[in-house]
């Protein structure tokens, strides 16, 4: 590697826009995967398995895409547990009486844990439905689904990983363009709202999975279908 | 002391106090009668009189200009850096903000950057080598140019000038929950971006600043924005953008 690009790298501007870059094209496959899983509700649960099989059937498409995600996720997550790290150092005394400036949210100020509850929920989830031993019948991976997210526990777990989610996005989308530089008087305002309904149409939209699904396993056993 | 007089305020000051570097502090307490009217400065002096007329040594804090221009002037106060009140230096920090009976803690800048001398007095040299590293403009000595030899469009000028209003004081850092030096470096970058002056040293500016700023243990900015609210002079963090733009145009560009 050209000694520039290390040095870029290295730098703490350099480390922020490698995580604004890897954590935007995350946040594309988040996009991606909220508008797949809507197959749900169109397509009720067949419709979500025909949905599961068209991606299968991509094959080395599909791992390759895999491949470049997960490189993707671990260059995002060793980065940010280099920057967490590096920060506590830099300020290796903390203040006996500490009060906000007003600016920084409860969002911004929890990136870390809710970073790491993301990461915990991430592999719970990838357990739950990328490990066919697991799921059983991988033909029928909605009806594991709504199985897995319409139990009391499963659904718990999830909307904690989703919460987790929203705070995480909150900061993290807008704060992404600031980290990139893009920045404009009249259009970042704009962009600023556009990345926060961004964030919250995400967690709204992955948290009414497991809602559905409790409801929908409910209304299943109680015999009303 | 003098008597006190109707509109005084009784205060307790806890002030840290810590004899040297890497010396272990705490807080130390002194029970105070003051004008509303003096500075903060000024109730620090009458704390240290109160202290020396009991045999104890005066603690030791920043100031220089007393009227906050010079950005000597520091400390942490309730939490906050510069105290309470925005857009203020601590030494144009009126006891008139505080009520009678309050608790004042006092603090310095904290910072593996800024490590403490004594008592409250931090060492900022480090934005001195930072802003060594580019924070300046080649100018070949003469006669003064003529006033409108370089043109400077007014919105140019005017960023360019806000950015310029920085005084180094470093309360950016101390509000920074990374301990963070950003919003000091793209003041001082975004100064010279804008302006023709400041394009000979353009593409290496961005770049060495971030580096000595890096050396210097700050911490890396994730965009709280409590730098922008804690600043005596109102700098904006679209300079943070701007120094994230010429840091990667910088980093691009081949190395001289």
């Amino acid at each position: 590697m050209p000694s520039w690009i290390g040095r870029f790298l290295s730098s703490s501007v350099g480390k922020k826009t490698v995580m604004a870059v890897t954590g935007l094209s995350l946040v594309g496959f988040l996009v991606a995967h909220l508008l797949g899983n809507f197959s749900l509700y169109t397509g009720g649960i067949e419709g979500f398995n025909e949905y599961a099989a068209k991606l299968e059937d991509l094959g080395g498409l599909l791992m390759a895409a895999e491949v470049v995600l997960f490189a993707v996720f671990v260059i995002h997550v060793s980065l940010a547990l280099r920057i967490v790290r590096e920060n506590r150092l830099a300020r290796d005394e903390a203040y006996r009486v500490r009060a906000t400036m007003g600016n920084s949210t409860r969002a911004s100020r929890s990136m870390a844990i809710t970073g790491l509850v993301v990461l915990l929920f991430l592999i719970v989830h990838i357990i739950d439905f990328r490990v066919p031993t697991l799921v059983g019948d991988m033909d029928n991976l909605g009806a594991a689904v709504v199985e897995r997210l319409g139990s009391p526990v499963g659904a718990t777990v999830y909307l904690i990983g989703i919460l987790a989610l929203g705070l995480h996005l909150r900061h993290a989308i807008q704060s992404a363009f600031q980290s990139l530089g893009i920045q404009h008087p009249q259009w970042t305002p704009i962009l600023r709202v556009g990345a926060l309904a961004l964030a919250a149409a995400l967690a709204i939209g992955f948290a009414s999975f497991p809602i559905y699904c409790l409801l929908s396993q409910g209304a299943a056993s109680a015999g009303v279908n | 002391m003098s008597t006190s007089t109707t509109g005084d305020l009784s205060l307790t000051v806890h002030v840290w106090c810590q004899a040297g570097p890497d010396q272990p502090g705490e807080f130390v307490t002194t029970a105070l009668t003051i004008s509303p009217d003096t500075s903060f400065l000024e109730m620090l002096d009458c704390l240290n009189e109160q202290r020396m007329a009991g045999g104890l040594e005066p603690i030791a804090f920043d100031h220089d200009c007393r009227e906050g221009i010079c950005g000597m002037c520091s400390l942490v106060i309730d939490g906050k850096p510069h105290g309470p009140e925005q857009e203020t230096t601590t030494c144009q920090l009126h006891m008139r903000t505080f009520n009678d009976g309050d608790d004042i803690w006092v603090e310095p800048f904290r910072a593996k950057g800024f490590p403490i001398l004594r008592d409250l007095v931090v060492d900022r040299g480090a934005f001195d080598r930072i802003q060594q590293a580019g924070g300046y403009v080649s100018v070949n000595t003469g006669s003064a140019p003529d006033a409108h030899a370089v043109p400077v469009p007014k919105p140019a000028a005017e960023e360019a000038f806000d950015a310029a209003a920085c005084i180094g004081c470093g309360a950016c850092v101390a509000a920074c929950p990374n301990a963070s030096a950003m919003l000091f470096v793209a003041a001082k970058v975004s100064q010279f971006a804008l302006l023709p002056q400041g394009a000979p040293e353009r593409d290496a500016r961005a770049r060495s600043m971030v580096e000595a700023m890096d050396a210097e243990g700050f911490g890396n900015c994730t965009n709280h924005f409590e730098c922008a609210a804690a600043c005596p002079k109102a700098i904006d963090v679209t300079h943070i953008a701007r120094l994230n733009r010429e840091f990667l145009r910088s980093s691009l560009r081949p190395r001289g």
